[in-house]
Parts: structure tokens; C-alpha cells; sequence
């Protein structure tokens, strides 16, 4: 038999069925999304998982001067002066070296005091950064009013400032908009551009307002060239302890001395973390298993029903001269191509709807590309599998015993 | 043609074994016209199945055409039903929800016949001439049962076979149907086919040349 009298023949039997050929692709359009659908909620679970994880600096790394043996926590940082030199070069040089982070950000924290609009001294926690976009990153500012610092402002050492919103903005600034007021520090006085939220960071002293400078500005005020510390942030939260490596190793290539700095994680729960992560990759896979199961039993039963409905048929066409290898043919034909449409729709209704509520519940909505070439591929072969032992089934029926049949 | 030696069969179920022909001896030469009856359950149809190169006997030698049918394989005999044998089955064997034309065409693309357009102008060519070429595009399922049973001779000729096998072909039709039935058959047979009717009917028996009467798997 030709292929084009195949593809004809099984295509006029698929059409010709409208009903069975409707379950057969609903069938394998829903094991395939059920297969799609739980690795995108997974995913979408993990990731909000990771993103939480990361708002406790869970995938951040940080880096200052060693002066003593004993680590310091950043509780500390505040009191603690350890100048660190770094320059603009320098963090380009990591973030070329070590791939597993996505930013960096030398920062310098001060305590300054500053006369406030109730005519009292206060201390703030200044922080001077040198690359504010990262900062913005890493600390996960989110700007409420005014304009953030910008590079510009670094480089022109301009005196502005942002603060964070808390209660004792109020204190310090009166009520009402404090954009567009000024800080007093010393002879110096810095101009309030923006507002953000209160910071999870704390710096130590939670008591205490923090402010955002451009480093260059602050540089000059505190009188000092240093920074305090870089801060690093890792793409991925399982990628912690690799980054922390390559880190180590950028950083000995570029100063030499290996003891110069001491790298730290900012929290000490990367490890939970990973923990918490593995588990829920490992339900991920459960229920794509699961789903995949039960998409699976679903897709065969219905070939094989496909298969027992027309025995007398199988019967008719092998009086007629149909070899086995041709029986076997139509039946495989007409299970793939039903397999493949099936699947595509699975794909399509598991991206639509599914993506579409999981972004609606305000999970992050991910759709990676491999989720779906595994779970369209996966039905596909579920589908010839399961096609193929009704069709050999078929191929093998005698003629006579068909012919008996229905 | 058709060489049967001490051909038995015997269907095995779980419960017991059926001997469905217990011995059978039969020549046929090409060109006739016979028929074949006896009572219900007398081997009738296992015979015309043998015959027909659709099942093999349990013992014995079946040469067809001076073939020995136990030494071919599935394949073989698949290719000789196609080819050399026509079938026209008790209840037709239509595809009833497909088209007539497809219903034809189907042992046409077993035979390998390409391009399309040719297959089309042979089977209307025998459309024509059993009389229906006017539905070639009805359903198989949506004719009358006179209709259906010149449907099914149709496809059992299109591949223009040595032999041609009915069982029943008048069971399920009125007497004016099975006189048209049989006068093709005549004609067929005239223009030199071999002729194989199996049938209960006493005047078909009669109206044949030669009648083979069985009973309880042996020839009487």
C-alpha cells in the first residue's frame, strides 16, 4: 500500500467518527495538560518559594576586608569601620568572573547625625552606593514617590538623597512630603529626591531611619575614599554555595592575597533554603508523575477501545487483502496523528489556562520550554505505545474470528 | 484450480474441540459454477473460509492453483485474497458509514492500483455494471439490502479475481434481488470465472451446475 493511501485511510477513518475522535483528542489533550499544568504550578510555586526566600537575603553574598579573624554579621556593619577599596573596574571584573551572580554592589554605611524639622539631633544610617541600580536589586527597594539616585548623581557627586518611609521619617522631616526637603549633615546639605519602603535589611539598629546617598557624595562628607562592603547578589538561591566559590576564586585573582577578604552569605539559612527547594522540586516531579500517569491510562484506554469497536472492520479489510504490516500501519497512523493533535492541544489549554489562572493567583507564571517539549513529547509516545500494541493486536486478529465479530 | 485432500479443521474452545470438517475431498475446475449446502453447523462456511485462503486446515492439503496454502504465509495469502479471490460475504462485510466508491477502493489500494484517478474509472466501470453507479457516493450503509449486495460484488470483482466466493448471497433478499443476484453470476461465470455459492436456498442448489451437499464436516 502507498503512504498516501495511509495517511487517506486513517484520516477517513478519524473523520469519520466524530464523536470517538473527539474523546480520543480530548483524552490526550487533558493527560497532556495535566501533565503541563502541574509542572507549570510547580513551578510557579517554586519560584514565588524562591522569590520569598530571597526577599530574607537568602541569595545574597557579601564580601568585606578582613581585619580580624572573627566574622562579623551585618548587624555589626554600622559600628564596625573596615574600609574596603574597590573601584567601578574592580566589580566589573567580578561580575565578568563569576557567573552565577547577577549583581554587585559596593556600598558604604555611616552613622551621621543630622539636625531634623523638630530642631532635635538625630542619627540616621547613611548608605553611600556606588552602583544604585544593583542596589535597588539587591535590597529590593521599591520606590514609592520621587525618582531613585541614579548614576548620574553618583558621578556628579550630586547632593541628593532618598529615604526609606517609616515612623520616624515623620520625626525627622514634620508631616507631610518630605521630597524636596533637605538633610543637614554637618555644613552639608542634601536634598530629599525620593521615597521607598521600609527596608527588610536592617543594617543593625532597627531603630534608626536609613537614608540613600550617591557613595561619592557621602564619600566626601564622612571623609573617606572606602567602602564598607560589597554585596552580592546570586541569580539563583541553589547556586549560593557555587557562587560563593567562584567568588572566592575572582577575588584571589584579582587582589592576590587570599585572606584579604572574608566572603559570607547575609543569612545563615542558605541551607534550609535549599532544603525547602529540593522538596518542592521533588513534588514537582510526584505530580508530573502523577499526572503523567494518570494522562497516560487515559490516552491508552482510549486506543484501545478505538481498536475493539472495529473488529469486524479489521476483519472486512483483511478478506479484502490487507497484510498484517498494513492492519498495523493504519492503526499506528491513526494513534499518532491523534496523539500529536492531542498533545498540541493539551499545550495550548495548559498555556492558556492554566497559565493564565496561576498568573491571575499571582504566582509568577513560568511556561519554560522544556516543560512543554517534555509533556507534548511524552503523550505523543504514550500515544504510538499505547497504539502500538492495540494495532499489532489488530494486525494479528484472525480474519474469520474478526468477521464472526459484531 | 481448487485441489482439497482429507482437509480437516477443528476450532478448539476452552470447554471443548468442534470438528467443523472432518475429511474433505474436492476438485474444482476453473469455470464452474457450484454450490455448496447442507444443514446449520454442517461446515459449510469453514469450507468456503479455506477455499478462501482466509483460515488454513487443521490437516490435510489445500492447494490452490497448485499452491500448497499450509506452506504460504500471512503475507502470500493476504496477496491472493486480494488478487484471485473475490468475496461476498452473508451480511455483505460493507463499510457501512464510508462511501461506497471508498468501500471499493479500499482492495484497490491493497493492490497497490496509483494512481487515484484510475482507480476511480475502474470502479466505476463495475458500478456500472452491477447497475449502481448513480450512488457511488452514498454511504454503503444507506442503500437497500439488493443494493448493498450488488455493492459488495462489485468490490469482490474489482481486482478482477480467478474466483469468486458468496456465502448466502440470497439469504437476505427478496426472490425478484435474488434473481438479479444470480443472473450476474451466470454471467460472470459465462465470461469464464469460477463460481462459489454457498447457500440453504434449495433452487439456488438447483440452479447450479454442480451442487455439493455437506454434512457434519463430510462431503455427501
Amino acid at each position: 500500500m502507498y503512504f498516501n493511501d495511509y495517511l487517506e485511510l486513517s484520516w477517513g477513518s478519524i473523520t469519520l467518527n466524530k464523536l470517538r475522535t473527539f474523546l480520543s483528542i480530548l483524552g490526550i489533550a487533558i493527560g497532556t495538560a495535566a501533565v503541563l499544568s502541574g509542572i507549570i504550578l510547580g513551578i510557579g510555586n517554586r519560584e514565588s518559594i524562591m522569590q520569598k526566600l530571597g526577599g530574607f537575603g537568602v541569595n545574597n553574598l557579601w564580601f568585606y576586608t578582613n581585619v580580624e579573624e572573627k566574622g562579623i554579621q551585618p548587624e555589626q556593619m554600622t559600628l564596625t569601620y573596615r574600609p574596603l577599596s574597590i573601584t567601578r573596574e574592580d566589580v566589573d571584573f567580578i561580575r565578568r568572573n563569576v557567573s552565577t551572580i547577577s549583581e554587585v554592589a559596593p556600598f558604604l554605611i555611616s552613622p551621621v547625625f543630622l539636625r531634623g524639622a523638630d530642631g532635635k539631633y538625630h542619627t540616621i544610617k547613611a548608605l553611600g552606593l556606588m552602583l544604585p541600580d544593583s542596589s535597588l536589586k539587591i535590597y529590593r527597594i521599591k520606590l514609592l514617590e520621587g525618582r531613585f539616585i541614579s548614576d548620574l548623581d553618583q558621578q556628579l557627586k550630586e547632593k541628593v538623597c532618598v529615604i526609606e518611609r517609616s515612623r520616624f521619617s515623620d520625626e525627622i522631616f514634620g508631616v507631610g512630603d518630605p521630597i524636596g526637603k533637605y538633610l543637614e549633615i554637618g555644613q552639608t546639605r542634601f536634598r530629599v529626591i525620593g521615597l521607598v519602603n521600609t527596608l527588610i535589611y536592617s543594617f543593625g539598629y532597627p531603630e534608626l531611619l536609613i537614608a540613600f546617598f550617591p557613595a561619592s557624595s557621602l564619600q566626601e562628607v564622612v571623609g573617606t575614599k572606602d567602602f564598607s562592603a560589597v554585596n552580592v547578589l546570586v541569580k539563583n538561591i541553589p547556586d549560593v554555595p557555587r557562587a560563593a566559590d567562584q567568588l572566592k576564586k575572582a577575588l584571589i585573582k584579582r587582589f592576590g592575597l587570599p585572606s584579604k577578604f572574608v566572603i559570607t552569605e547575609y543569612s545563615g539559612y542558605v541551607n534550609t533554603a535549599l532544603d525547602i527547594l529540593n522538596t518542592l522540586t521533588f513534588s514537582i516531579i510526584g505530580i508530573a508523575i502523577i499526572s503523567l500517569t494518570v494522562g497516560g491510562i487515559g490516552i491508552m484506554n482510549i486506543i484501545f477501545d478505538a481498536v475493539a469497536e472495529r473488529t469486524r472492520e479489521i476483519g472486512v479489510i483483511k478478506a479484502l487483502g490487507a497484510r498484517k504490516r498494513e492492519v498495523l500501519f493504519l492503526f499506528l497512523i491513526e494513534s499518532i496523528v491523534l496523539a500529536v493533535i492531542g498533545g498540541a492541544l493539551g499545550v495550548i489549554l495548559s498555556v492558556t489556562v492554566t497559565k493564565t489562572a496561576i498568573c491571575l493567583a499571582g504566582l509568577p507564571c513560568i511556561v519554560p520550554l522544556w516543560a512543554v517539549v517534555l509533556s507534548f513529547s511524552l503523550s505523543v509516545l504514550i500515544g504510538i505505545a499505547s497504539g502500538s500494541y492495540p494495532a499489532r493486536r489488530a494486525a494479528e486478529l484472525d480474519p474469520v474470528e474478526a468477521l464472526r465479530y459484531g | 484450480m481448487i485441489k482439497l485432500e482429507n482437509v480437516t479443521k477443528t476450532y478448539r474452545t476452552q470447554a471443548f474441540e468442534v470438528n467443523a470438517l472432518r475429511g474433505v475431498n474436492l476438485e474444482i475446475e476453473k469455470g464452474e459454477l457450484i454450490a455448496i449446502t447442507g444443514p446449520s453447523g454442517s461446515g459449510k462456511s469453514t469450507l468456503l473460509h479455506i477455499i478462501g485462503c482466509l483460515d488454513r486446515p487443521s490437516g490435510g492439503v489445500y492447494r490452490f492453483e497448485n499452491s500448497d496454502v499450509q506452506k504460504l504465509n500471512d503475507n502470500d495469502l493476504a496477496a491472493i485474497r486480494n488478487r484471485k479471490i473475490g468475496f461476498v460475504f452473508q451480511f455483505f462485510g460493507l463499510l457501512p458509514q464510508i462511501s461506497i466508491l471508498r468501500n471499493l477502493e479500499i482492495p484497490l489500494m491493497f493492490a497497490e492500483v496509483w494512481p487515484p484517478e484510475k482507480r476511480r474509472t475502474m470502479i466505476m466501470d463495475i458500478l456500472t455494471e452491477v447497475g449502481i453507479a448513480n450512488k457511488a457516493n452514498f454511504a454503503a450503509g444507506d442503500v437497500s439490502g439488493g443494493e448493498q449486495q450488488r455493492v459488495a460484488i462489485a468490490r469482490a470483482l474489482i481486482n478482477n479475481p480467478d474466483l469468486l466466493l458468496t456465502d448466502e448471497p440470497t439469504g437476505n433478499l427478496d426472490s425478484v434481488n435474488s434473481e438479479k443476484i444470480l443472473s450476474i453470476f451466470r454471467d460472470l461465470n459465462q465470461k469464464g470465472m469460477t463460481v462459489i455459492i454457498v447457500t440453504h436456498d434449495e433452487k439456488v442448489a438447483r440452479w447450479a451446475k454442480r451442487t455439493i451437499v455437506l454434512k457434519d464436516g463430510l462431503i455427501v
